[in-house]
């Protein structure tokens, strides 16, 4: 069986005018994208026009893409990371003029299609989720990044615009936030005594 | 294990599932490390949860649309050895501009812009042509036969002065009018004052 094209075969086919080329580099790379923008926004439909404007802009200027520079993918995802400060600036000045408080919108509600999950397990990932949803942006754009999109570290320093030593410090910071909160809603719950983090932040 | 290595051993790729060996005994004598490897698990339990998550069809209808809509294919991008030449045409082009109008405070405007006749050659040591035009400094030749704008401007006198035509420099400050003679690559090559 042929091994699926490489990104940059299917872009070299994309600026030909293939678009069955277009269509699969599509598929392959819109998911990524689009979760992205929905985790660091917290919106569905900013979400999908951001995931359409990045594939537009990639129609539109494929031929700015310089593959000596990095993967296609954080390509993409620096065009969308773009986006989605755009959007969240805006959001903050359309909340200031409102005169409301959090940043972004409540995030959408999980997919739940396993009915093997245990309650247990689905409200402790629901309460994961929000808790990434809560961090702050640049711990939140980390983590969504590094442990749910499993992008490595070098294509989320081009991507972030930072080197990977700052990856690596934001994610380890990111995740103790995470840590915190959720011990916290969990001592909240009584479901498990106060921690001493001082022990385990040696 | 104290909680150091723990924190340590759960970087390796291969540290998942539920906790083992040194692991779980650390694990079982301190809990915040044991919730930190169950953190680590929801989160993994939460991307693989989520890669079920995609943008809607209409998203791709509209995208496959718009790509089979787009006029031509798809330039590629231009050669890296061939944006040094691309500069330094482009710096060309600034000062050649820059030579013809670098007289401090200049304020020209611009008027109109026509289309002229095709002239001859307006070499530096040439005198006037017929059509009442001085060549410029420095300026190439023209391409005989070749095309050629010619532009109305009102420049200060002193730009005019600057540009090789002798004007008395008590009203320095005054704006004249004159005809500007660019060549085909857009480069002013002549002069003509209007009056």
């Amino acid at each position: 069986m042929r091994p699926p094209d490489t990104d940059d075969v299917l872009l070299e086919r994309l600026r030909a005018g293939d678009d069955d080329a277009f269509q699969v580099l599509y598929r392959r790379r819109q998911g990524a994208i689009y979760r992205f923008a929905m985790h660091v926004t917290g919106s569905s439909a900013a979400a999908e026009d951001i995931t359409q404007e990045v594939f537009l802009t990639l129609i539109r200027a494929a031929c700015r893409y310089d593959p000596e520079r990095g993967t296609l993918n954080g390509y993409l995802f620096g065009i969308a990371r773009k986006l989605v400060l755009r959007h969240l600036e805006r959001a903050r000045m359309d909340v200031a003029l409102d005169g409301a408080g959090d940043e972004g919108t409540a995030p959408q509600l999980a997919i739940h299609d396993d009915p093997a999950m245990a309650m247990a397990d689905r409200e402790r990932l629901e309460a994961l989720r929000l808790a990434v949803h809560r961090l702050p942006r640049r711990y939140r754009e980390v983590v969504v990044l590094c442990d749910l999109e499993e992008v490595d570290y070098a294509d989320a320093a081009a991507i972030l615009g930072c080197p990977i030593g700052t990856v690596r410090s934001r994610l380890h910071r990111a995740r103790a936030l995470l840590f915190e909160k959720l011990s916290q809603e969990r001592a909240a719950r009584g479901e498990i005594k106060d921690l001493d983090p001082a022990r385990c932040w040696i | 294990m104290n909680c150091r290595q723990f924190l340590k051993s759960m970087a390796d790729p291969a540290a998942t599932g539920p906790l083992s060996g040194e692991r779980l005994t650390h694990g079982s004598e301190c809990p915040a490390c044991a919730n930190r490897w169950k953190m680590a698990e929801d989160l993994r339990a939460l991307a693989a949860q989520e890669r079920k998550r995609e943008a809607p069809s209409r998203v791709e209808a509209f995208l496959m649309a718009e790509f089979r809509r787009r006029p031509v294919p798809l330039s590629k991008p231009v050669a890296t050895w061939r944006m040094p030449a691309l500069w330094a045409a482009a710096a060309g082009l600034v000062l050649m501009a820059s030579a013809l109008w670098q007289i401090p405070g200049r304020n020209s405007r611009f008027v109109t812009a026509v289309t002229g006749p095709a002239v001859q050659t307006a070499d530096v040591d040439d005198a006037e042509d017929a059509n009442g035009f001085i060549p410029l400094p420095n300026a190439e030749a023209l391409e005989p036969n070749g095309d050629v704008n010619v532009v109305s401007v009102e420049v200060p006198r002193s730009a005019v002065v600057a540009a090789g035509i002798l004007l008395a420099d008590d009203r320095a400050s005054e704006m004249v009018k004159a005809d500007v003679m660019l060549g085909s690559d857009g480069l002013a090559r002549a002069i003509r004052l209007a009056n």
